[in-house]
């Protein structure tokens, strides 16, 4: 009977293959020249390949007729086979290089679909559990895909139990379920995390996976607009004037079961601030995540406006970490905070900083283009956003199209561990080496 | 330098006073440049009706600086050429046909005088530069132009804000978009802010969007892009057909007045408030649009 059901999804992948098959053009690399480069370690040149894949669309199929993935289904042939060609004593080290191809291929999606990334993880992630963890690349690959999983904002299948079954049933029925179906309901009430922990127990950043969640629930719907950060504070006198919606007053021209309603919702998410203060401070117990702690705490004292208690915080961040992107948007929420309270040469210094370490940042190179802007630098502030724009372009292509850009780490800052995907994506290839 | 000290300076130079005396008498330069540089230009169009008026002079402005009247140097027509920045949304909800559209850019282009210049700004996601400033009469490269992406509306703009158009010429930015920014750095308050340290005139095209603004923080981006203009001496257009809004827009520009003055019992520093209006008996049967703030450093 398993067969028989698998018959659509079999017949619809051989369909596909042998279409794709039929309209390549030479110059398009297969999936199966991609990942014998990637093998070969050309890791670069192949990742960057993978996004020019032809996009195909998604077609219904299956048992519970969900919606499949043309990519994956060739995929999913593809790999077995590629793996099992190997003789026994090269078996295990294919499985984690065909694992970690397929974590770089949902890495390589489009953005916009999103929803097309998981099945490479939860694939890859299914045959890296078939064995006991044994190849020192397999630490990064879990990072790296709790990371995508981040970076997809896709919560339930990165952090499973945090999830109520009420809340990822709801999820699944709204946007996902054409896509994942039901039977993914238990994997995504799971999560990638307790996979994760099963292999390596002992990794501290388990904990701050949970937290980015928590913190991610206090992000207000108002701030999920434009990418400034001014978008996420509250002063003291908007959530009293929130406290007083809440209660019914009016406020101005606000006033009503819908006022009131959107200001119940802001004070849950804020209310929900204090305690997640206090679970990153008791991570501070865990030397590895201090830097992080640091960086999370200063942009938590930024949404209140407490500006010296940010300072504070991010100053810390160089001391105890060096990782860049920790290191960079330290000195970005610094020039923040330094422009908030009207310290512009302090601020041009912290955003030089940021640049310094993420040169070509696009959010850190604007608002720094905004401060010489202020002090009468025009031409100054015009050379720099020019150069960060031109960095961020392909040539001959529309800025959209960005190929390959510098990473902009604050609008990663929302979405954990992906501001940290650059580095474990390195880290994981230098162990396949 | 910014773009109104090097408006002013050429405004003198034309007049051969100053610039003259600084190559003459080295022991002057200090005091000319605090001169020079404590002067201010507004662009003035007046209009009757939809028709714009010409023929004014300075004794027919009033300028006020903080509330305080001040006396005109000059009211000149402006003859200056124009550097305009079209700032231009790609996103697929504002332009429906590409190739529609990149036809009628061309055809603007033709449109300006050969001293004019022209560059395209597009935005997606990203922000890119798709055509560098160059002389109107050549020809213009829009192949990168295509339509996708969200929207980068405040960060496109003050892109666009930072381009000085140099000694003799003024800077008009038209902006075609729905105003719904949606993942910009920026916020519509900063860009107005920042407006106010540029000499450039705003005019925003507005598409109607598909569906009215969701949130208030679409509605905030839609009326900000209002402000803007309104703030820069320039107008919200509905978007009929791109080439004659652009072309109307230049039209309108190029017959406006460049207002001059050395502000005179007002501290020089931060935020000016500016109000034009017309002594003329009659002057409530005009419209006079005027930037309305410019930031004294």
């Amino acid at each position: 009977m398993p067969v028989l059901l698998d018959m659509p999804r079999i017949w619809l992948a051989v369909c596909v293959i042998a279409s794709s098959l039929a309209v390549s053009q030479p110059s398009t690399p297969t999936l199966e020249d991609l990942l014998l480069r990637y093998d070969r370690g050309e890791f670069q040149a192949a990742a960057r390949e993978m996004r020019d894949l032809p996009e195909r669309p998604t077609v219904v199929g299956g048992a519970d007729g969900v919606r499949l993935d043309p990519l994956f289904l060739e995929w999913e042939k593809l790999a077995p086979r590629w793996i099992d060609a190997a003789g026994a004593g090269q078996a295990g080290r294919r499985r984690v290089v065909a694992a970690s191809f397929a974590l770089e291929l949902a890495n390589a999606r489009n953005a916009t679909q999103w929803y097309l990334r998981y099945p490479f993880v939860a694939w890859a992630c299914g045959l890296l559990r078939a064995s006991p963890a044994s190849h020192p690349a397999e630490r990064w690959w879990h990072l790296a895909a709790i990371a995508v999983m981040e970076d997809n904002e896709d919560w339930p299948h990165a952090i499973g139990g945090l999830w109520t079954q009420q809340r990822a049933a709801t999820y699944l029925r709204r946007t996902t379920k054409q896509f994942f179906g039901d039977a993914d309901r238990e994997e995504a009430a799971t999560g990638h995390l307790a996979h994760a922990r099963l292999a390596f127990p002992n990794e501290v950043r388990w904990r701050l996976a949970e937290v980015h969640y928590e913190e991610s629930q206090t992000i207000l719907e108002e701030a999920a607009g434009p990418l400034g950060i001014g978008g996420h504070q509250t002063s003291r006198q908007q959530r009293e004037e929130l406290a007083r919606l809440a209660s019914g007053q009016k406020i101005g021209s606000q006033a009503g079961p819908l006022a009131r309603h959107a200001a119940t919702a802001a004070l849950d998410r804020l209310g929900r601030i204090p305690p997640l203060v206090q679970r990153y401070e008791a991570l501070n117990s865990v030397p590895a995540l201090r830097g992080d702690v640091a960086l999370h705490l200063g942009f938590l004292r930024i949404r209140m406006e407490e500006w010296e208690e940010a300072l504070g915080h991010l100053r810390e961040v160089p001391k105890l970490t060096q990782e860049p992107a920790l290191v960079s948007l330290s000195h970005h929420f610094m020039g923040w905070a330094y422009q908030q309270t009207d310290q512009r040469a302090a601020a041009i210094d912290a955003y030089r900083k940021a640049l310094a370490v993420s040169p070509r940042s696009r959010s850190t190179s604007i608002l720094l283009a905004a401060q010489l802007l202020d002090a009468g630098r025009q031409a100054e502030a015009y050379t720099l956003m020019h150069g960060a724009l031109e960095a961020r372009r392909t040539p001959g292509t529309f800025a959209t199209e960005e190929a390959d850009p510098p990473p902009d780490l604050w609008p990663l800052y929302p979405r954990g561990d992906a501001l940290l995907l650059p580095t474990y994506i390195a880290r994981l290839r230098e162990a396949l080496k | 330098m910014t773009g109104r000290r090097a408006l002013i300076v050429a405004a003198l130079a034309a007049a051969g006073t100053v610039l003259a005396a600084q190559q003459q008498a080295p022991d002057h330069q200090l005091l000319t440049y605090r001169a020079v540089t404590s002067l201010v230009s507004v662009d003035v169009v007046v209009l009757r009706g939809r028709s714009p008026v010409t023929g004014l002079d300075s004794k027919d402005f009033a300028l006020t600086d903080n509330g305080v009247r001040q006396r005109l140097e000059s009211a000149s027509a402006a003859a200056l050429p124009i550097d305009v920045s079209l700032a231009v949304d790609m996103s697929s909800s504002v332009i429906a046909n590409v190739d529609l559209f990149k036809s009628e850019v061309r055809r603007f282009a033709r449109m300006l005088r050969p001293t004019d210049r022209i560059r395209v700004v597009a935005f997606g996601t990203g922000v890119v530069e798709a055509v560098r400033m160059r002389p109107a009469g050549e020809a213009l490269d829009l192949s990168a132009l295509d339509a996708r992406g969200a929207t980068s509306l405040n960060d496109a703009l003050l892109y666009t804000l930072l381009w000085q158009p140099g000694e003799q010429r003024r800077h008009l930015v038209i902006v075609l978009t729905d105003g719904v920014d949606t993942v910009s750095t920026m916020s519509g308050p900063d860009v107005i802010a920042a407006a106010a340290r540029v000499e450039a005139v705003v005019h925003a095209i507005m598409v109607t969007p598909a569906s009215e603004p969701a949130s208030a923080w679409q509605r905030r981006s839609v009326d900000a892009v209002r402000e803007l203009a309104f703030s820069t001496g320039g107008r919200v257009h509905p978007l009929k057909q791109a080439y004659n809004d652009f072309n109307q827009i230049v039209e309108d520009f190029r017959s406006g007045y460049v207002l001059r003055y050395m502000p005179e019992r007002v501290p020089t520093d931060g935020v000016h408030e500016v109000a034009v209006t017309l002594q003329r008996p009659d002057a409530n049967r005009y419209v006079v649009r005027a930037r309305k703030t410019y930031f004294g450093g």
